[in-house]
């Protein structure tokens, strides 16, 4: 009887599992019901283009949505909202609007004098509403765990709202805060993926973090539309630890919720751990509480919060300069007023080696000092002194511990910071033009986009109503409104027109919709120039070479034009602007729309002829053409030589009035550098030659004095070059003079395999050679050597090591037999950077050559 | 003759009271009126900072800096961020045409500044000022100094030859920085002389171990041995160059030849207890442990073993375990200024703090 009891239990039971184990698959749940109907070979439902994919066929995909659209209803689709990013363009599975499946017209200027007014009055409409921050919990937290049900739901509200779709209707739309709340739940979902945001509510208190965040306007712009939202999803996950950790009261207080929101972003954006991501948000927060951060921190955006929250090196150890720990030291001892952190690494003793004589690169250079600095690297740096990259970084630090915005950046061979006084961004140790942020909004790291960055937040408002313009453009052409879309693109960078993003995120759109269509490239062209190009020359060239001429390009056919629009570029910028910049990107953008010679002919003729009568660009056109000749492939020679021809002729033009010759000075002194650079001894001649007859001032007036050595100074008509990094070029037509008899000046930079190479017209037979420097007593404690080389590739060293008397370094090859084209002098050990006056070689060319 | 009585005991106890600093409104009223004392200048960060709200709250406003301070000259000097006007004014009123000597790292802090304007010292770290007893009792040290340095340099001006120089040595050691602009081109012929001035006055750290780089040990330790013979190195000169010269060992010079562990240990030990507590003991400290025992550095304390290898003896000399390393000592003469320089201590001794 048991034991039958115990069968029938038994089976019971194991067929009431097998019922709890096939229910999902007979009766599924909402979600599971969607996820399991998704027909495994059908086209996608959610259709995502790649900006670069010019194969798309919209068409195609349109067959392909129809054809799902007559679906029988059991297989209604996964409506999962995938996460769209910067690069891509989504669309919704939802019917075309014939209207609205049509590229508008391209739109001259006079025709946005009204839709600007409207534009107008949504950004005071902006600023107006701010200090009544709207709020509305219409989706529960509950409803979160259903991000599809809320986006759908949306949408078709927002559409059914927005009418006829004309850009008067959408900045109607646009001014009711209940709308804009609409729109920013949608971008939320869109931005982060229904997966994501489904993910977050899955943590402990993720939908209570959802209902906070989603039901307050304020809170949604700031998060949306202060830069970058990269990576969105693990950025509200990163919320929901902060929310847990200090609860919704807390962060109802502005700077807390400013310092959270930020955090979350940054470290998202930048991968880094949700472990770091909370100690620095407990540190910023807990300084600001205890009233220990900088007074100016209270007043920070949003965005430009992010600089300082998001501070580079999170992790905590020894070495690491964003850490707590680091921070919390620079934050209690460099206290000091805003203006003073710029020039702070002057705390800091600058040495290459510590007092032991260990280099500042190696690890023992502050190893045994850490504990004793209790792993702060500020403080170790501080004990022990360190060089360029340790003093930008104390700067550097020192204020962000403050909550002041800055940045470290590298120039060549060096390192610099940028730190903000004010609204305005300085340099700080900084010795070069080159910069590159190691902190960007946009992953664009020269001078210009910071200063750009700078003055597009600076209109907050403007920048904000151009932003959600855009983010309703993403929604509409997710809802395949493809004319409405363009429409709302080409409105924002009209209002906003620094708004770099937005300017890329409509060439991108115009590249997938509209590739052949000139007139609204052009139009895009001008607007750029008449926009960003006002005041931001390189983010301006660098949209147009970037985005708009591969485009723009193809479809003009009058080259001329094409030439005239290119050197027009330069014409229309007054100078360099907020820094100088890198125009050689910008110059090969352009020739590389050339198809022959002829063209590349055309346009070197043309630009050299705007830039050339630039005293600022001048050195730079002359620079990038001598490279770009380098880099030409072989052949006959003769295109080399016919661009050679065209560059020197340009030079000669150069003025030698008293007013231009510090400008034509400056200029040759660029091209003859580059002309080293690139091995170039016969420009590099030519342009020394021409700089010696316009300047001969310049040059010093008598040469040192030097007892020679048999044959000739075969030297005298050869290049040299230092491995010293030259920051300021206007002196470099004073290296071709180091080989002449009258001397010149240029640094010398000697450790490892670092020193001056001389290449020489011909391979010569050397009998010695003579170095003057400009040091009266040079070191002597180790020595100078020579290695010689025929192909400057593999060089050999040849005795006697030279010797050295006062200024003046001799090496004897009298019976060396050291023969060879390429000739460079070096120094075993440590750096020493003394200048050089003059370099002579000695020897006799070989007949054979 | 009860009145008399009780006004010559009024007047004795107004005699006996501490007396208060003086207070000077701007900075060129404080050079002026402070002579041979230091001024004492509060300085703090007005509109920016919230820790130099709370700070000049309590060491000012509440007074419990200002009485403390005797004969000392007392400023008090806001610092503005990006001022407005009326700031700027303010600035320039309480500035005149004197700018504040540089070198001050943080604010708020406590400037020790001489009457020629020379930063003598600073009360500046966070620890030090978070209230105002740590603050005193670390600017008393400052105060005493100065005045037990002042006390020789007074000496030193009137002072010729060697005999200067071995004042300026002897002032140079105690713990305040010393007044710029002292040594003139006549004491430079003379500051070679015994005081050995000269070689801490031209010391470049760097400069020992550029020299040292190619000479072989034996070579090293001459050179050494003979540096702290005969310099008169200040103890964290001293530290510098064991620093240099455990380093050249370490590295194992031009052959690349490492010195044993044990040498390594006599030099490091060494190092340490020239200072143990100045940044360099504790570098020499870290060395033992990393490069010496092979061991980490981590937020626990150092092991037991590492200090017992101290054998510290009284006057603070390690033994050494390398009968060849010859021991250094702290052998800074004492000359009749330090004996000076101890019983200016006593004279000022803070009875006010």
């Amino acid at each position: 009887m048991t034991a039958r009891l115990i069968k029938l239990l038994t089976g019971s039971f194991l067929f009431f599992c097998l019922g709890i184990a096939l229910f999902p698959a007979f009766f599924p749940t909402k979600v599971e019901k969607k996820v399991a109907k998704v027909p495994e070979q059908a086209a996608p439902v959610v259709r995502e283009t790649e900006v670069d994919d010019w194969s798309h066929d919209d068409e195609s995909v349109d067959d392909s949505d129809s054809a799902w659209v007559e679906a029988p209803e059991e297989t209604v689709p996964d409506r999962r909202v995938t996460r769209q990013d910067d690069e891509s363009f989504d669309e919704d599975d939802v019917p075309i609007d014939p209207k609205q499946n049509v590229v508008p017209e391209a739109r001259v200027h006079a025709q946005f004098t009204t839709i600007m007014g409207a534009f107008r009055r949504f950004v005071g409409e902006l600023e107006r509403q701010e200090k009544d921050n709207y709020t509305n919990d219409e989706f529960k937290r509950d409803d979160w765990a259903d991000p599809e049900k809320i986006y759908f739901t949306l949408a078709d509200r927002v559409i059914g709202k927005l009418g006829k779709l004309t850009d008067a209707a959408i900045l109607e739309y646009m001014e009711s805060p209940a709308n804009r709340l609409d729109l920013a739940r949608l971008t939320l979902i869109r931005k982060a993926g229904s997966q994501g945001i489904r993910g977050v509510t899955t943590r402990p208190k993720g939908k209570d973090m959802m209902l906070a965040l989603t039901s307050d306007l304020n809170w949604m712009t700031n998060l949306l539309y202060s830069g970058p939202t990269k990576n969105l999803e693990k950025a509200l996950t990163y919320l929901e630890t902060i929310y847990s950790q200090v609860g919704e009261e807390a962060l109802k207080v502005p700077a807390t919720r400013r310092i959270a929101t930020t955090t979350a972003l940054e470290f998202a954006r930048e991968g880094w751990s949700e472990q770091d991501m909370l100690k620095r948000f407990n540190y910023y927060n807990d300084s600001w509480k205890e009233g220990k951060l900088n007074a100016h921190f209270d007043n920070l955006q949003y965005w430009e919060t992010r600089f300082v929250t998001g501070c580079m090196q999170p992790s905590d150890g020894a070495g690491s300069w964003g850490s707590a720990r680091n921070l919390a030291w620079h934050r209690d001892n460099v206290r000091l007023p805003m203006e003073q952190y710029l020039g702070a690494e002057c705390q800091l003793e600058y040495r290459l080696r510590n007092v032991a004589g260990d280099s500042v690169f190696s690890s023992e250079y502050l190893a045994p000092i850490w504990k004793y600095v209790n792993f702060t690297t500020g403080w170790a740096y501080r004990e022990i002194g360190g060089v360029c990259g340790a003093l930008s970084h104390y700067a550097t630090y020192s204020a962000l511990a403050a909550g002041l915005p800055a940045a470290t950046m590298g120039e060549p061979g060096h390192c610099a910071y940028a730190m903000r006084i004010g609204n305005t961004w300085h340099r700080g140790n900084s010795i070069y033009w080159q910069h590159s942020l190691h902190k960007t909004f946009w992953g664009e790291h020269e001078w210009g986009f910071l200063n750009l960055t700078q003055k597009l937040y600076e209109e907050r408002f403007k920048t904000c109503a151009a932003d959600q313009l855009v983010a309703m453009a993403d929604f509409l052409t997710a809802r395949r409104k493809m004319k409405a879309a363009f429409s709302s693109y080409e409105v924002a960078v009209k209002g906003q027109p620094n708004n770099w993003p937005a300017l890329k995120r409509y060439a991108a759109y115009l590249k997938l919709k509209a590739p052949n269509d000139v007139d609204k490239w052009m139009t895009l062209h001008d607007a750029v120039m008449d926009g960003m190009g006002k005041e931001h020359f390189h983010a301006a060239a660098t949209m147009q070479a970037r985005y708009v001429y591969p485009n723009l390009a193809p479809l003009i056919k009058d080259r001329n034009k094409l030439n005239k629009m290119y050197s027009g570029l330069f014409s229309h910028f007054k100078d360099w602007g907020a820094n100088r910049w890198d125009i050689a990107p910008i110059l090969d953008a352009q020739i590389g729309t050339c198809r022959t010679n002829e063209e590349r002919s055309a346009y070197l003729r043309e630009v050299l002829r705007v830039l050339m009568r630039r005293p600022d660009y001048s050195g730079s056109v002359l620079t990038w053409g001598l490279g770009y000749i380098s880099k030409l492939p072989a052949g006959d020679g003769k295109v080399q030589e016919e661009f050679t021809n065209m560059l020197v002729q340009a030079m000669s033009r150069t003025g030698t009035s008293s007013k231009q010759i510090d400008e034509t000075w400056a200029t040759l002194g660029e091209a003859i550098h580059a002309a080293a650079k690139n091995k170039e001894r016969r420009t590099f001649q030519a342009i020394g030659k021409l700089s010696y007859n316009k300047c001969k001032k310049k040059f010093p007036k008598k040469g040192p004095r030097i007892k020679g050595f048999p044959g000739f100074v075969v030297s005298a008509t050869g290049w040299i070059d230092t491995a010293t990094t030259i920051g300021d070029m206007s002196q470099c037509c004073l290296h071709w003079g180091v080989l002449q008899r009258f001397g010149g000046t240029m640094p010398g930079k000697f450790e490892g395999k670092s020193g001056l190479t001389v290449g020489l017209e011909k391979k010569c037979d050397l009998a010695g050679v003579v170095c003057i420097s400009h040091e009266k007593e040079l070191k002597k404690d180790r020595p100078f050597y020579l290695e010689v080389s025929d192909d400057g590739q593999n060089w050999y060293r040849v005795r006697p090591n030279g010797e050295i008397k006062g200024n003046e370094i001799r090496f004897n090859l009298k019976g060396s037999e050291a023969a060879g084209k390429f000739v460079r002098m070096l120094r075993e050990g440590d750096k020493y950077e003394p200048g050089i006056a003059g370099f002579y070689v000695y020897g006799k060319p070989q007949k054979n050559q | 003759m009860l009145k008399k009585f009780f006004s010559l005991v009024t007047f004795a106890v107004l005699l006996a009271s501490p007396l208060q600093a003086a207070i000077a409104r701007t900075y060129p009223d404080a050079l002026a009126k402070t002579g041979k004392h230091p001024i004492v200048i509060f300085i703090y960060g007005a509109n920016y900072d919230k820790v130099s709200e709370r700070t000049y709250e309590v060491f000012v406003k509440k007074n419990k800096i200002m009485p403390y301070l005797r004969q000392a000259t007392f400023l008090e000097m806001p610092l503005y961020q990006m001022p407005s006007d009326r700031e700027k004014k303010d600035m320039e009123k309480r500035m005149g045409n004197k700018r504040l000597p540089g070198g001050i790292r943080s604010y708020p802090c406590l400037a020790v500044v001489d009457s020629a304007g020379n930063l003598r010292g600073i009360v500046q770290k966070p620890e030090e000022m978070k209230d105002p007893e740590t603050a005193l009792a670390a600017l008393k040290v400052l105060l005493d100094n100065f005045y037990a340095q002042e006390k020789i340099l007074d000496r030193a001006r009137k002072a010729k030859g060697e005999k200067r120089a071995d004042l300026l040595l002897a002032a140079s050691d105690i713990d305040i920085r010393m007044p710029g602009g002292l040594i003139n081109e006549e004491d430079k012929k003379n500051l070679d002389g015994g005081s050995g001035m000269g070689s801490r006055v031209s010391f470049d750290p760097l400069s020992v171990v550029e020299k040292l780089q190619t000479m072989t040990f034996a070579e090293a330790n001459a050179h050494i041995r003979q540096m702290m013979a005969t310099g008169g190195y200040s103890k964290l000169q001293r530290q510098m160059i064991m620093a240099a010269y455990a380093g050249h060992l370490r590295r194992g010079g031009e052959e690349n030849k490492p010195a044993s562990k044990e040498w390594l240990r006599a030099l490091y030990t060494e190092m340490r207890n020239i200072d143990p507590n100045s940044t360099y003991g504790a570098y020499a400290e870290g060395a033992l442990v990393i490069w010496v025992e092979g061991g980490k550095l981590t937020d626990t304390p150092i092991p037991t073993e590492i200090n017992r290898i101290d054998n510290r003896t009284d006057d603070g000399n390690s033994s050494g375990s390398s009968s060849t390393i010859s021991a250094s000592d702290d052998d800074t003469p004492t000359t009749d200024a330090d004996a000076d320089a101890e019983q200016s201590d006593s004279d000022f001794e803070g009875d006010d703090f």
